[in-house]
């Protein structure tokens, strides 16, 4: 049996080459602009009304839409009230990587050889990988000299990973103290706040909180538990 | 990655067992199978011990068993029927050692299928034919026969197939020297498959068919065939010919039957069963397997039941004719896969599941009260007789051989605090259930041990000539001589030890070294000189020059030499009058002399050509004692520390007898050097040149290492001693270097009594204590604690290293039950008993109420399908006391546990048990499931019961989980937090495909496995409260265990005995989202219900027996990591990483070479057999590569030659494998 392709349709060949050139440069979305699904499709971010696509080429071609394009303006404009309108990761990256070029290019150049010569098989990390946001402050990123990627990859690793084997309790409190610098009451509240949610509470969008019918309580828990005060 | 797979403990059940004198000999040998392995045992009758002479890994299914011989012949072969396709008949070669195959015959495809020959084999008694038949259609057979050279040569098969017929049984039938015939239990079931209506299937009626092989048509025709009463399971052979009635017995479901040729009328005679049997009256009675016993003059069969019992079976004849049958209860032995009797009065039982026995029959039932049934005994049909099963009183247990199949959980940890884990294993089935704990070591049977006077420093025995015998001194030790600071003690060897004071020693200093010399001399060597004994008392005494004293000595049949202070040494050797000799010449070293060795003389020669000096200055020298160029330094080798002790012994030979009928054995000499720091070198010494080479190298403790030779399976072995004593032999092939367990020695020598023909004497501070070594080859020692039913999985208390054990039985009563029933039919008794027998039915039941069988040997009542019983159990795994039990009620099965903290309640421990009710298995049904919580208190030794939280199914699978529990209940995975009433669910995902089988956990992620659909990975959003699969595997395994490798990484088992390691690929998103639309339409669930990413694949192997347990681990302390597996039927491996690329690339090859140059045995080929169900992928077997050992040194030669190695550097590289983790 052979996976070969037989016949010469050139339009299919040609559709599966656009296809495949659309997969590799859907890699330049953001990956906080659109949500994969469980089912392996792709839902926008951005849109409002969390449209689901089926393929990333669907995806490309609803991010080259108008409606898109506005709701991208809205979304960003929200997100960074402060900043540059057009400032997404994609574009701070770029800007990232000119400054450094301009340190010394090409000592960037041969470190990145000798890194990429270094790693003869592609790099195996048995740690999940967080995504990088934005508004998070990365540690000393534009500090470093090592290119850009390989720190977003380390720095990650050390701020924000637990060591696999740490158990459920040090993920938790890891997890929950991601965003780095935070009050302690504030992180108590986050943490109260996901304890309710784990547990089976909704917020009823009014300050309250409601029992999710699809839960069980105990029969005298009638309201959730208060943050604790310590 | 790639793995290297090791087993460290093979397979220990045994699905077949065949006796013959598979050697040539006399003496009778046992082989059996164990799935996958061929062995061969011999029963010593001297000590009924049973001894392991070879084991072989045949890389295929044995499926079936036969000894053969052909007429007149006095040696057995064995005919084996593998999922090879083909038909193997091996022939043993004592002087090898080994199995040579001597046919191999292909007639179909590989695997077990149904319609290719292999499951059935039967032999014609009297040695000319033979049949391999399928399960369906197909059967050939096979005329063995002699060439002019007497060597077996096998005809071209000869088909006897029928088509749409099932095989139950096949046997040839002894009909003398008539053409062969054999027996077939069958079933043609064309008619019912093609009858829609189903009358046909329900009157279709199994067959006895004959088939005949015509010698002188060559031809094989079916020549009779008649339709059962009974649906039998199968025959057993009558003797025929000269020896008896011929035809064949039909075992079958409550009767058994016989049945012939011509006018023999069928006789028919009930199976037995007990009397007031607490199993279902309506439940039929079967043998599950036979021995037949044969003499010159009679015959008899023992036949045991599914309840263990054993019947001895007898025919009354008359004129060929049998008349009856007649069945006499023999004794309850544990139910056996297969009966052995040899011609030396023993009995061997092997059983599939539990430890193998060896009895010995001491009675044949012949002349006691027990009464004999037979079938000329009128009985009403449906009736059948009562007899009443009592201890053992025919045989006499004379050995028995540990056996940990099946093995249902594992794990490993060091609780026991002795820095080596051990593995805690859940083993056995119903009430012969066992939990085991297993240390690496060798087992130590006490045999004496007694105080003594004072500390002494040093022991040794000699023996003692007897008259009449020239060449063999005699084989026991006849004196032990234990050395004091200042005195020597004499103990002579008898019914008793004592002292004696004639033995000519000199008791008034200490003793430097003693020995046999000569036939009938004795040497003592002490500090001020060497005392010679001659036989008539006769002494002679050498001094010292000056204020020399002797340090150092070494002694050996004819030879001494001594070193004095100063590094002087002196050479005797006795000369033909029996004179001890100085040679000319001293020996001037250049350092003091630390340790010296002599090896034992050769066979047939005069002296031993090398002595080994150890010296200060870190150096060994080997010194020529040739008459040619004597005293001469021949080699040396530098040393990384200052020896302690030096030891050269031969090792590694088989056992010979040359031309003279002198026996001995042929091996290579090493040399074994003890160091300082307590490492063990062992170097090859060059019995030409003396040249030392391929040293090996083994830390064995933290003291000097002290080196002692002994004796070992009539070999030459040495025990080294450190902080911990280590035996190093050579069995089957290979070296093993293995610590005993048994407490510090500081002296030992080796030890030869009537009792004890293989021991060891040595001494512990002020006791002198006499120990044998029984199990070698074993590679852990075990301890077993009983337990109440098959043990299903146990969790350990991380706080108290307490163990909680579930155990669970099908077709099983609980005490409760047990108890009720047996009053209930008391009850009966007393009220079925007439007005004037009350009485007596009343004692009846009083005594019936009170024997109490141990079930470990009669079985516990089957209770019948759908029936349930279980207990949890807290166990201290250190004594193996049970400090709490729990009964669950009838028909309760405990399927899960798990032991958790909750995080909203703090430091208290939970136990969590996932319970089954009224699980009926076929056709599955349940009638629901429980949670019982129990809160570990009184610092984890009771349970206290807290709730119990009713399930819509069977849980599981129950997994700690981020301070909260996961249940797998049924194919609903679920979060469930601790309430006050019950188990709170909190969260729920419904898309598990069948069965949550187990459960894994790591970080946020859940690893759940389904029973048949390999691996589901989940993460859990807590902000969001949901359970998301976000990947899973593309093949259907049926997973029966799991284990996490890293963050990314799981290894898992399924139940067709594969491992696979699968990996979620680098760029795995695990934060994926339920469609945020909402709308969860049957277009949402993604191709074919899977996940959209799937994990990759990194390895795969076919183990070929069913995994049960895996677990991450280190074995040694100082090793590497490694990836054990524990199998269903008693085996132990492990798979380890190769560290370095080289590595890989080498045993790559080895393994290549290997499976052209050393084919397995039974014709399966390796390579598919290892990808059996996948392909195999990234693993090297290290099983077949340690076969390099055992091939013969021309190809040992080939293959290392091929690889640019020499044959001793190549095994060194499959030792250190073995020993960098394990052992």
């Amino acid at each position: 049996m052979s996976f070969k392709r037989e016949g010469d349709d050139w339009s299919q060949l040609n559709v599966l080459k656009k296809r495949r050139v659309g997969d590799l440069l859907a890699s330049y979305i953001p990956e906080d602009e659109a949500l994969m699904l469980r089912d392996g499709r792709f839902a926008c971010a951005i849109c409002p009304h969390r449209p689901v696509l089926d393929t990333l080429a669907m995806l490309t071609a609803h991010r080259a839409g108008k409606k898109h394009l506005s709701s991208l303006q809205l979304f960003y404009g929200k997100k960074q009230p402060g900043k540059e309108r057009k400032q997404n990761p994609r574009h701070q990256n770029e800007l990232r990587r000119e400054e450094t070029k301009a340190e010394a290019p090409l000592l960037t150049q041969t470190r990145l050889i000798t890194q990429s010569a270094l790693h003869r098989a592609p790099h195996y990390n048995s740690c999940c990988r967080r995504k990088y946001r934005p508004e998070a402050p990365g540690p000393s990123v534009s500090l470093s000299p090592v290119p850009p990627s390989e720190v977003e990859l380390q720095s990650g690793k050390i701020s924000r990973e637990p060591e696999p084997g740490a158990g459920p309790q040090a993920e938790e409190s890891a997890t929950v103290s991601a965003p780095a610098p935070m009050s302690p009451t504030r992180r108590r509240a986050l943490d109260h706040y996901l304890t309710l949610r784990s547990s089976g509470w909704i917020p009823d969008g009014r300050g309250r909180w409601v029992k999710d019918e699809n839960v069980e309580f105990d029969s005298d828990e009638e309201e959730p538990p208060d943050l604790p005060l310590d | 990655m790639f793995l290297y797979n090791l087993t460290l403990q093979r397979a220990t059940g045994i699905s077949f067992a065949i006796h013959g004198n598979f050697s040539g000999t006399k003496q009778q040998e046992i082989v059996v199978s164990r799935g996958k392995i061929l062995e061969l045992l011999r029963p010593d009758p001297n000590t009924g011990k049973v001894h392991t002479l070879l084991t072989v890994e045949v890389f295929g299914v044995i499926r079936s068993l036969m000894a053969f011989r052909l007429t007149g012949g006095t040696k057995d072969y064995i005919v084996v029927g593998s999922d090879s396709g083909r038909i193997v008949i091996l022939e043993y070669q004592p002087s090898k050692n080994m199995f040579e195959k001597i046919h191999q015959e292909t007639f179909g495809k590989s695997g077990c299928r149904r319609i290719v020959p292999g499951q059935f084999l039967a032999v014609d008694p009297k040695g000319r034919a033979v049949m391999i038949s399928a399960i369906e259609k197909q059967k050939l057979v096979y005329i063995l026969n002699r060439d002019a050279a007497a060597r077996l040569t096998i005809s071209s098969p000869l088909e006897a197939h029928k088509a749409n017929t099932l095989v139950y049984h096949v046997v040839g039938v002894d009909v003398g020297f008539e053409n062969p015939m054999f027996a077939c239990l069958e079933m043609d079931y064309e008619e019912a498959d093609n009858d829609p209506t189903g009358e046909a299937a329900a009157n279709t009626q199994q067959t006895l068919t004959f088939y005949e092989l015509d010698l002188g048509l060559n031809h094989v025709v079916r020549k009779y065939s008649e339709p059962l009463e009974e649906h039998g399971n199968f025959l057993i052979t009558v003797p025929g010919g000269s020896d008896g009635p011929s035809g064949v017995l039909i075992c079958s479901e409550n009767y058994i039957t016989y049945k012939n040729f011509g006018d023999q009328p069928d006789i028919r005679c009930p199976i037995p069963r007990r009397r007031n049997d607490l199993d279902d009256p309506e439940r039929g009675m079967i043998f599950v397997c036979s021995a037949t016993h044969k003499t010159k003059s009679m015959f008899f069969f023992l036949a045991q039941t599914e309840q263990g019992d054993i019947f001895k079976i007898t025919l009354e004849t008359d004129e060929d004719m049998v008349t009856e049958i007649r069945l006499k209860y023999f004794d309850t032995v544990p139910v056996a896969a297969a009966m052995c009797v040899l011609k030396t009065g023993f009995l061997f039982v092997a059983s599939e599941f539990g430890n193998h026995y060896l009895y010995q029959i001491a009675h044949l039932g012949d002349d006691d009260e027990e009464p004999e049934f037979s079938s000329a005994m009128p009985l009403e049909e449906g009736d059948t007789f009562f007899f009443q099963p009592r201890p053992l009183k025919n045989l006499v247990l004379v050995d028995e051989l540990d056996s940990l199949s099946p093995i249902l959980f594992c794990q490993i940890a060091d609780l026991a605090n002795e820095d080596t884990p051990q593995l805690y294993v859940a083993c056995g089935r119903g009430p012969r259930s066992s939990l085991r704990v297993l240390r690496h070591g060798l087992e130590v049977s006490e045999m004496a041990v007694s105080e003594l006077p004072g500390n002494p420093n040093a022991v040794w025995t000699v023996r003692r000539h007897i008259e009449g015998k020239q060449l063999f001194p005699n084989e026991f030790d006849a004196y032990i001589i234990v050395s004091f600071v200042n005195a020597t003690l004499v103990l002579s060897i008898g019914e008793t030890v004592e002292e004696v004071t004639d033995s000519g020693f000199l008791g008034t200093t200490p003793t430097l070294s003693c020995s046999l010399l000569g036939d009938d001399a004795l040497v003592q060597v002490y500090p001020d000189g060497i005392r010679h004994i001659r036989a008539d008392k006769r002494v002679n005494e050498w001094k010292t020059p000056g204020k020399k004293t002797i340090v150092k000595c070494a002694v050996n049949q004819r030879q001494v030499v001594i070193a004095l202070t100063g590094g002087e040494l002196v050479y005797f050797e006795m000369d033909p009058s029996g004179q001890l000799n100085e040679y000319t010449e001293r020996k001037e070293m250049s350092a003091d002399v630390v340790c010296m060795s002599l090896a034992n003389v050769p066979p047939g020669e005069q002296r031993s050509r090398f002595l080994a000096v150890g010296l200060v200055d870190n150096t060994v020298r080997i010194i020529s004692l040739d008459p040619s160029d004597c005293l001469q330094p021949l080699s040396m080798q530098a040393l990384p520390a200052q020896p302690e002790s030096l030891c050269i012994v031969e090792m590694g030979g088989t056992e010979k007898q040359d031309e003279l009928g002198e026996r001995g054995s042929i091996g290579f000499l090493y040399l074994n050097i003890g160091l300082q720091n307590g490492v063990l070198l062992r170097t090859v010494l060059d019995p030409v040149t003396g040249d030392l080479s391929d040293t090996r190298t083994r830390y064995l403790g933290s003291r000097p290492v002290k080196l002692f030779r002994v004796r070992m399976q009539g070999q030459e072995a040495v025990l080294a001693m450190s902080s911990r004593s280590w035996l190093s032999y050579s069995y089957q092939s290979r070296f093993h270097l293995t610590p005993l367990s048994y407490e510090t020695l500081e002296f030992a020598s080796g030890f030869a009594s009537e009792q004890c023909p293989e021991g060891i004497v040595a001494i512990s501070t002020n006791t002198l204590r006499i120990l044998a070594l029984e199990k070698l080859g074993a590679v852990f020692n075990q301890v077993a604690f009983p337990l109440q039913y098959t043990p299903r999985k146990f969790v350990i208390h991380p706080e108290s290293n307490n163990l909680i054990i579930i155990e669970t039985d099908h077709n099983a009563y609980t005490e409760a039950t047990k108890a009720q029933r047996k009053q209930q039919m008391a009850e009966e008794m007393v009220e079925a008993a007439g007005e004037d027998e009350r009485e007596l039915a009343a004692e009846m039941a009083a005594a019936f109420l009170n024997e109490n069988l141990p079930e470990s040997i009669f079985g516990a009542p089957k209770a019948g399908n759908g029936q349930w019983a279980s207990v949890i159990r807290v166990m201290n795994p250190i004594q193996g006391n049970t400090l709490d039990l729990v009964q669950l009620e009838q028909n309760e099965a405990a399927f899960s546990v798990a032991v958790c903290r909750f995080s909203n309640t703090g430091e208290d421990w939970y136990v969590l048990v996932g319970v089954a009710k009224d699980l009926i298995l076929n056709p599955r049904s349940v009638a629901g499931g429980f949670v019982y919580t129990y809160k570990l208190v009184n610092n984890g030794e009771k349970l206290e019961f807290l709730h119990k939280t009713p399930v819509e199914e069977v849980p599981a699978a129950i997994a700690p989980f981020q301070g909260r529990v996961l249940i797998g209940v049924g194919k609903l995975l679920r979060v469930y937090d601790l309430g006050k009433k019950k188990l709170l669910r909190k969260c729920e995902n419904k898309h598990i495909a069948n069965y949550i089988s187990g459960i894994q956990t790591i970080g946020h992620r859940v690893i759940v496995s389904d029973v048949q659909e390999s691996f589901i990975w989940v993460r859990y959003k807590r902000n969001e409260n949901q359970l998301i699969i976000f990947a899973d595997d593309t093949y259907p395994r049926w997973v029966t265990t799991a284990s996490l490798l890293d963050y990314d990484t799981v290894a898992g088992a399924d139940k067709f005995g594969n491992i696979c390691v699968v990996r979620l690929p680098p760029n795995t998103n695990d934060e994926v989202d339920e469609d945020p639309t909402g709308n969860k339409a049957l277009w949402d669930r993604g191709l074919l219900n899977g996940a959209s990413q799937k994990a990759e694949v990194i390895m795969n192997y076919h183990v070929g027996e069913t995994v049960l347990s895996l677990q991450k681990t280190t074995l040694i302390p100082g090793g590497s990591e490694s990836l054990v597996y524990t199998t269903l039927s008693g085996g132990i491996g492990i798979l380890v990483p190769f560290t370095s690329h080289e590595d890989h690339d080498f045993f790559q090859h080895v393994e290549m070479h290997l499976r052209s140059e050393h084919p397995p045995l039974c014709g399966r080929d390796h390579l598919s057999f290892r990808s059996y169900y996948f392909p195999v992928k990234n693993v090297i077997d290290g099983d077949l590569c340690e076969q390099f050992n055992s091939m013969e040194p021309n190809k040992q030669k080939n293959v290392s030659e091929e690889l640019d190695r020499t044959p001793p550097e190549v095994s060194k590289k499959l030792e250190d494998i073995r020993t960098r983790y394990a052992f």
